[in-house]
């Protein structure tokens, strides 16, 4: 009879971790698998190629783009293992063989741009993984991606540093911006621009200036492919995440004139670190939702939160500030997925869903709001004016587009009527009322009258903007000023502009009529009033006016 | 009611456990010196009928379950009783007390074993026979098959649950090579036994030529459902979702079904026709640990330390192994191999312990949900619980669990899942 003991252990008795080919360790080394290929193509285009084609360029300049990412993944990994030294745990290396240390340093390095001094990247590769993994009880334990926790901290204390080196030497010559770059500063034409100066398939194969490596969303796609096949992620998180942004920029797309065309949102996903970020940020096990409903709402967030950073905020680039606003969620869409996956209760579903699709919507409209343009203006310039002599009423003329348009007032400067209907909308009205405001009449004949022989003007004159008008009454006996009545209550001789004028010298509106009507027939040698040189000068204008008018009706 | 099908996941490199034993004839272990009949069915004490120093014949009632699920226990040799309360390993992982049976080899029926007429048996005098000769569920359940027939809703189909899906096991697939004739007679008795209308064979879609075998011999008097390779597809609710497209809380029959394994059926055969008591079964006795895996066809109370001897015992230089009472994914694991073979068991599985030690914490794959039969989040439920969150754990529900093993099995970092939800799931029921 055997004696064979045998051991104890808890169902099942097999674990498909017992394999060699299958477990964490694995799924950790096909992640970094899946990354060399963005790190040759960032060696290629950042390193290799302006090496071949430049003289200036040193081979420590072609290794940059090498040397950053190896640089990335020790201080990581360094700053793990003098952590755990310096906290006293036994087994070290054992700790780091399941702690993966190296990740985050390798990944802050590929989404900074080839210039970052490497004092900054390894700055950020401490700072991420002590503040981002480290306080949190190491691998499996943070809320934050360690990697971008390190991004956010280096881009915020080092801007100066950063932006300015998101070229790469031989870029400075050929390119003049990073298409996000582009894309944040002018949403509406930012497209067109860009594919000005870089083809799609360009912008689609990675050939533009960005940050180190994740330009390229071919080779993001292939990594993509490669992870899902060997199962280490799950599709529905990069996949939602992109096909949001997707939508929302072709919405965005729409309002801005490419409805029938998808250039304007495939140019926007393809460009800057969307595909990087949802390929290998945002699928981050550790601060992704477990349940896969959790990953769908999640990456729901993501589309609608980056569309929202880049088009509401001064950053162009919103992927990682809004997956490391959506880690902070992380536990809480876990715990709701969770419930809501076992409940098999349709309420309970449909009405979460039915929460969450508002809140998606509305954020995503407000995002996309940002970029809707709004009802476009012609440019309206002030032409001429004129008064009309028959009914006294004012006549404009504005240059619209490339149209005249002339809209009549009243002596009140109310729009009466607008000649062209395509112009005669609130908002047209309103910038024509604004422009007339500015260009009041110095001088107008207010009425007519005509009393047996006697032809009565009343005119309204006056010196500048501010000022009220004065108004004079003129009577005319055939051909003859008569008579010539000035009130000038409105007026003050006191002030800057009849500076010097006393008592003794007289009221203008008494002293000036007789001075017109003695010297009507040559205006020019009608003396002021001294010391009120302007309230004379309008009275004298008024009778110009008045005569020009008669002058007018007599041909 | 929100319906979603439960859903099953393949193992990969799992199915070829099987080929330990799935092409050997059954082994013929029928003649052990003693047996050790256990006193306890599905964890309820039974009834001793005999003393110490009774002569008893084979399919004599030694032992009667007495509480709603009333049952009689047969013996399963002739011979003496020399202990009533001989402590053994049980499947259940426990040392029970058994009665101990000293073989006299005479192999002397019991005279209630004789031929039935069937033909004119009535759907009550089905059920009482079945009651009366200790037919159970096979399957690993070891739940009275009676009281399945006896219920009062409409039963539209009988599913006979040949699926087998756990690895490594073929008892039920070598038992109907040989007695497909009984099996199928003894479907068309649980159909009458039940006032079904249909009766529905689940295969796995894979085993072609016993599905041919079944069509050539039943023709169009039983359907085949054939499934997918996935593990759990053998699972009861599984079956009658897919089948009928209905779903059930507590038993099959609420959705009009019974559902019965094809061991089971092959014993009502046995019971109806010649009141023949369930003594004998097959049980897989495989693992790389064995030295000749077999379909041994065995009696119950059979010693399955005796079984391993004779079958040439272990293999050489096992060092740490498993005993695993049951299959690999839900059985129990034994520290000695003095376990008894009771009426569900259906396999005993040895393998030498392959154990990665370095596991690194969970990285939030999310892949335990993925897998999940009745979409639970393992992983949650068993944070939860370690942070004693009553509300919180009650919320994810894990009384649905029925300790599959999926989670722990896919785990990459190879946490204990199935084991914590299960707690999670006594302390959710304890709390109610």
């Amino acid at each position: 009879m055997s004696t064979q003991n045998f051991v104890l252990d808890k169902a099942p008795y097999i674990r498909k971790a017992d394999n060699k080919g299958y477990g964490t360790a694995v799924m950790m080394r096909d992640f970094l698998i899946a990354l060399l290929p963005l790190i040759l193509f960032a060696w290629v285009k950042n390193g290799l190629l302006p090496y071949i084609n430049m003289d200036t360029f040193s081979i420590w300049d072609m290794l940059r783009p090498l040397l950053l990412v190896i640089i990335g993944a020790a201080t990581s990994y360094l700053t793990e293992l003098v952590f755990y030294l310096l906290r006293g745990e036994k087994k070290v290396f054992r700790k780091l063989m399941v702690s993966f240390p190296a990740i985050p340093g390798i990944l802050l390095a590929m989404i900074l741009p080839y210039g970052t001094p490497y004092w900054v990247l390894v700055l950020g590769a401490i700072f991420g993984t002590f503040f981002g993994k480290l306080v949190f009880g190491g691998f499996g334990n943070n809320i934050f991606n360690p990697a971008l926790v390190g991004y956010i901290f280096v881009t915020t204390a080092f801007t100066s540093q950063i932006l300015p080196n998101y070229l790469n030497p031989s870029e400075y010559f050929t390119a003049g911006a990073t298409p996000m770059a582009t894309l944040g500063s002018d949403f509406a034409n930012g497209v067109p621009t860009i594919l000005s100066d870089y083809p799609l398939w360009k912008i689609f194969v990675g050939l533009v200036p960005g940050a180190l490596a994740e330009t390229s969303a071919l080779l993001c796609l292939v990594a993509l492919v490669y992870l899902l096949v060997r199962k280490v992620i799950n599709w529905r998180i990069p996949v939602i995440y992109i096909a949001t942004v997707f939508v929302l920029t072709y919405v965005i797309g729409a309002f801005n004139g490419y409805a029938a065309d998808i250039k304007y949102s495939l140019t926007y996903i393809f460009s800057g670190a969307l595909f990087f970020g949802a390929v290998f940020m945002a699928t981050e096990p550790v601060t992704s939702p477990r349940s896969p409903n959790g990953k769908v709402i999640y990456a729901l967030f993501l589309g609608v939160l980056t569309v929202l950073f880049r088009y509401r905020s001064s950053m162009p680039e919103g992927v990682a500030t809004s997956i490391l606003l959506m880690n902070c969620f992380t536990v809480i869409v876990d715990r709701l997925a969770a419930g809501l996956r076992v409940a098999a209760n349709k309420k309970k579903v449909i009405v979460t869903y039915a929460v969450v699709g508002l809140l998606v919507l509305g954020i995503g409209a407000y995002g996309v709001s940002a970029a809707v343009p709004k009802e476009v203006m012609e440019e309206v310039t002030y032409k001429e004016q004129v008064q009309d002599l028959d009914t006294f009423d004012f006549q404009y003329t504005f240059t619209v587009g490339e149209k005249d348009v002339t809209v009549i007032t009243g002596q009140d400067y109310q729009i009466k009527s607008v000649s062209d209907a395509t112009y005669d909308t609130d908002k047209y009205r309103e910038k024509f009322a604004e422009l007339i405001g500015k260009h009041k009449f110095s001088g107008y004949i207010a009425s007519k009258t005509v009393e047996g022989a006697d032809t009565i003007l009343v005119v309204k004159t006056k010196r500048s903007a501010g000022r009220e008008y004065v108004t004079s009454t003129i009577t005319f006996t055939a051909g003859q000023i008569t008579a010539f009545t000035a009130d000038t209550a409105g007026e003050d001789y006191n002030d800057s502009y009849n500076e010097g004028w006393q008592e003794a010298n007289g009221h203008p509106k008494d002293i000036i009529p007789g001075r017109i009507i003695a010297n009507q027939d040559d205006l020019d040698a009608v003396q002021p009033v001294t010391g009120a040189t302007d309230t004379s000068n309008i009275l004298i204008q008024a009778a110009r006016l008045a005569i020009a008018y008669m002058e007018a009706q007599d041909e | 009611m929100f319906f979603i099908k439960s859903k099953g996941t393949h193992l990969p490199d799992h199915r070829g456990h099987k080929e330990l034993t799935q092409d050997k004839p059954p082994f013929l272990f029928l003649n052990p010196e003693d047996v050790y009949i256990p006193l306890i069915e599905q964890g309820t004490p039974c009834e001793v009928k005999v003393k110490v120093g009774d002569k008893v014949k084979v399919g004599q009632v030694i032992a009667e379950r007495t509480d709603r699920f009333a049952i009689p226990i047969h013996a399963s040799v002739s011979g003496e009783v020399v202990s009533v309360n001989q402590r053994m390993w049980h499947a259940s992982g426990r040392m029970v007390p058994c009665i101990h049976i000293k073989n006299d080899f005479q192999e002397t029926k019991a005279e209630t074993i004789k031929p039935n007429k069937t033909d004119g048996l009535s759907r009550a005098e089905i059920i009482d026979i079945v009651r009366a000769c200790g037919v159970v569920g096979l399957g690993g359940s070891g739940f009275p098959a009676y009281v399945k027939y006896k219920t009062d809703l409409p039963i539209d189909v009988v599913i006979i649950n040949a699926v087998e899906c756990e690895p490594y096991i073929t008892a039920d697939y070598a038992q109907m090579q040989k007695h497909l004739d009984e099996m199928l007679r003894g479907a068309e008795y649980i159909r009458r036994a039940t006032d079904a209308n249909r009766i529905v064979i689940a295969v796995k879609a894979y085993r072609k030529s016993l599905i041919e075998k079944i069509i050539l011999r039943a023709g169009d008097k039983v359907s085949i459902y054939p499934v997918k390779d996935v593990y759990p597809a053998g699972w009861e609710k599984y079956l009658v979702q897919r089948i009928t497209g209905k779903n059930y809380k507590g038993l099959p029959a609420e959705a009009g079904a019974v559902v019965n394994n094809s061991g089971t059926a092959i014993a009502v055969c046995h019971a109806v026709e010649d009141n023949m008591p369930l003594v004998e079964k097959t049980v897989t006795i495989t693992g790389t640990g064995v030295k000749d895996p077999q379909n041994v066809y065995t009696k119950i109370g059979a010693k399955v330390s005796d079984i391993i001897a004779a079958l040439g015992g272990y293999a050489e230089e096992l060092g740490d192994a498993y005993f695993i009472a049951g299959g690999p994914m839900t059985g129990v694991a034994l520290k000695f191999d003095a376990l008894v073979i009771n009426r569900c068991l259906s396999s005993v599985v040895v393998m030498p312990k392959v154990i990665r030690e370095l596991n690194p914490e969970c990285l939030g794959c999310g892949k335990c949900n993925d897998v999940c039969p009745v979409f639970l989040a393992p992983i949650q439920i068993k944070e939860a619980l370690e942070n004693d969150d009553l509300d919180l754990l009650k919320s994810y529900k894990p009384e649905l669990c029925m300790e599959c093993g999926l989670c722990s099995y896919i785990c990459p970092s190879r946490i204990e899942l199935t084991s914590n939800v299960a707690r999670a799931k006594k302390k959710v029921l304890g709390s109610r």
